[in-house]
């Protein structure tokens, strides 16, 4: 049974098998089943900073929570951007990229976990701990665009515009993953501030504003 | 009017036809934004922040509708095909292209969308500053209509400041 996961793994990460690109039958089930596993396992690991169980438990809800709600809110957008694009037929195998490369984003998350692990059991600080996942993040994110690039590149072959669809979704999903991610805090869990399931006053605060405040201190 | 001084071939009816379409398009997208709009609404209390998100999305669908309907108009005020940089580079031999194509592009069509572009643009921005408050904000009772004062760019540049202070 193993064995037969890690081999879809392989398929997915090489785009063969059902995960070819343009492929007759989109494997929309095997991409869901990667984004819920891998990302609560990767979110257990994340985690497990401050030795609360119950604060792992909770990243590893958040996890595909982070993944699936920032995909669900930009989605009406890219459907009707296709469409005035005059898109819209393509738009089934577009999103099979989305999701293709969500997947790719939590298995490589769940590669990278036994080095965050490791990180951990070294004793590495809180900052340190945040600067890793942050790292994981970021070349999981890269992995993910390595898959989107191959499911656009026909697209874009066929049809140029698609490079506009593709640049609106990245931009909106970015703009609203940030916010989100900033609201299902805490991840890691400060070994300061107690086991929560969301920050106090999670809703009241925002990302992009606390960054025009940052960058506003830096340039006095 | 300015369709009828390009000479175009369409009618009052048919220019209506083809603004209601850029308009449809242009709430299309709006509405699209709407799960962005509800889930920063559900997510932050920043009231300068919900004000530029808004403009924002206003910029982007008003441009994405725009676009519609000047690939639907160009044609039609020009009374042929839109001008590729190649048709330009082929008409303009030993012109510099860049050059060549920039003078296909002000065909009376371009000049006729540019013109009404700034009108709408403007009469758009001073519409939506009129009829204000959208959002409403949080500090504030409930009104109809706000006092006539200022104008959109001064109160979107004061936005833009206080967000940062």
């Amino acid at each position: 049974m193993s064995l037969v996961a890690v081999r879809e793994l392989d398929d997915l990460l090489r785009a063969r098998g059902q995960f070819t690109v343009g492929s007759r039958r989109a494997p929309w089930l095997a991409l869901c089943t990667f984004i819920v596993v891998a990302g609560p396992l990767y979110g257990l690991v994340m985690g497990s900073y401050a030795g609360s169980g119950r604060q792992a438990l909770y990243a590893a809800s958040k996890m595909p929570l982070l993944l699936g709600l920032s995909s669900l809110v930009c989605l009406p957008n890219f459907f009707i951007l296709n469409t005035v694009l005059g898109l819209r037929e393509d738009f089934p195998a577009a999103c099979r990229g989305l999701l293709a490369a969500q997947a790719t984003m939590a298995v490589t998350l769940l590669a990278l976990a036994p080095l965050v692990a490791l990180a951990y059991v070294s004793g590495v600080s809180y900052p340190g701990a945040t600067l890793c996942n942050g790292i994981a993040l970021c070349t999981a994110s890269g992995a993910a665009q390595v898959t989107l690039a191959r499911h656009y590149r026909p697209l874009i072959d066929r049809d140029p515009r698609h490079r506009h669809g593709l640049v609106a979704w990245l931009v909106l999903y970015v703009f609203v993953a940030v916010q989100l991610a900033w609201l299902l805090r805490p991840f890691i869990g400060s070994p300061d501030m107690g086991v929560r399931f969301l920050r106090e006053n999670a809703f009241q605060s925002n990302a992009h504003v606390e960054l025009v405040h940052l960058a506003s201190l830096l340039t006095r | 009017m300015f369709s009828a001084l390009a000479r175009s071939r369409l009618d009052l009816s048919a220019t209506l036809r083809l603004l209601l379409v850029a308009v449809t398009v242009n709430l299309a997208v709006l509405a699209s934004f709407g799960p962005v709009i509800a889930f920063f609404t559900f997510s932050t209390s920043s009231y300068p922040f919900m004000k530029l998100l808004n403009v924002a999305f206003f910029v982007v669908a008003g441009c994405i509708g725009l676009g519609f309907l000047w690939r639907t108009l160009e044609p039609i005020l020009d009374g042929q095909a839109a001008p590729t940089r190649k048709d330009a580079e082929e008409d303009t031999e030993g012109a510099e292209p860049a050059l060549a194509w920039s003078r296909a592009r002000s065909r009376p069509a371009g000049r006729v969308f540019r013109a009404w572009l700034l009108i709408y643009g403007a009469v758009g921005a001073q519409m939506g500053w009129l009829l204000r408050p959208f959002i409403g904000s949080p500090n504030r009772e409930f009104q109809w209509f706000r006092e006539r004062d200022s104008n959109f760019l001064h109160d979107l540049v004061q936005t833009l400041m206080s967000l940062g202070s």
